[in-house]
């Protein structure tokens, strides 16, 4: 199972993480800053000691609870714009406190806390990536586009895009062919 | 959740601007490595080297001298190892000629630099943290373009 920590930030950190594992006597994989692969299950008395023992040096061991809403949230996220046939037609927020039966104003603040963007920053980011894909592959218009993500109306979808990604929807497309065709040609 | 901290190599001749540069993504909210190097051959010779580890984003100045930023843009796009890398350009010219030809070189960013710290301080770290989410599936890096 996956450990997730918060406020790991250095090599020290993995090496205190490190020997707070083998104390407690628990196999550990890899240490990566934030997450820890551990090789058996953690029984409730073994969670709470090393939480504690973690707090001491400032670094706190997430509920698994948190981690895993945290995964659930992007999961809905990257389902609902990538792969779902139609997007819904709620609010984002109603739609993902729906889903999730916890607050929008809950699940934002734990997403920002542990992902360092904030929730409608991923969301739109999310949109925007799909937007590009949907550009790419030239079967759609931009209109046709916009419906498909529920977007009010090009003009929304196109002034969203300039502001994250600082360019047009048509020169991007007009980039992405030209930069293909300079970069195989080389 | 990545909370590891991303790498990044920036290139640039000018001394004050590495200073600001540095400081700017320490201030931020993502944890990074920054790594300065003076110009473009010192660069190329970090890259090409076969143990060297590659950063998450570089940002590279256009002018500078011995070798300047299109042509280790263009040698790092010609290279296998070093292809994917996202490329963000980090320049005080902002004319459309200069843009268009530096994404049609392969670069992902394009940055003018700004003239105030706290600009600068909130353009690097927007890039940091779209970079940090591009990181992730089902995000594509070849799709990774900004123009700030």
């Amino acid at each position: 199972m996956k450990l997730y920590i918060k406020y790991m930030v250095s090599i020290r950190c993995k090496m205190i993480v490190k020997q707070e594992l083998e104390k407690l006597g628990l196999a550990y994989g890899i240490i990566d800053l934030g997450e820890v692969e551990i090789k058996q299950s953690l029984e409730s008395k073994q969670h709470e000691k090393l939480k504690i023992a973690l707090q001491k040096a400032g670094l706190e061991l997430m509920d698994d609870k948190k981690a895993i809403l945290i995964e659930k949230i992007k999961n809905i996220v990257i389902e609902m714009i990538h792969y779902a046939d139609d997007f819904p037609l709620q609010k984002n927020s109603n739609y993902l406190s729906e889903k999730l039966n916890h607050n929008y104003t809950y699940l934002s603040s734990l997403f920002s806390e542990a992902a360092g963007i904030n929730l409608e920053q991923y969301i739109i980011a999310h949109k925007i990536e799909k937007v590009k894909e949907l550009i790419i592959y030239d079967e759609l218009n931009l209109t046709e586009i916009s419906y498909r993500l529920g977007y009010k109306s090009v003009s929304h979808l196109s002034s969203q895009f300039k502001k994250i990604t600082g360019l047009t929807p048509s020169f991007f497309k007009q980039l992405k062919e030209k930069r293909r065709n300079a970069i195989e040609n080389q | 959740m990545s909370n590891k901290p991303i790498f990044v190599i920036l290139a640039d001749d000018d001394e004050s601007d590495r200073m600001n540069f540095r400081e700017a993504l320490e201030e931020g909210k993502l944890k990074t490595t920054v790594v300065s190097v003076n110009d473009g051959v010192e660069l190329m010779e970090y890259l090409l080297r076969e143990d060297s580890q590659l950063p998450t984003i570089l940002f590279l100045d256009l002018n500078m001298p011995r070798k300047n930023g299109i042509e280790c843009l263009l040698e790092i796009r010609k290279s296998e190892r070093l292809r994917e890398m996202v490329v963000a350009i980090y320049s005080t010219s902002s004319s459309e000629k200069d843009i268009e030809h530096t994404f049609n070189s392969g670069a992902n960013v394009y940055i003018k630099k700004p003239n105030n710290f706290t600009k600068l301080k909130s353009v690097l770290n927007e890039i940091v943290m779209y970079v940090n989410l591009y990181r992730e599936p089902p995000f594509n890096m070849a799709n990774f373009l900004l123009k700030i």
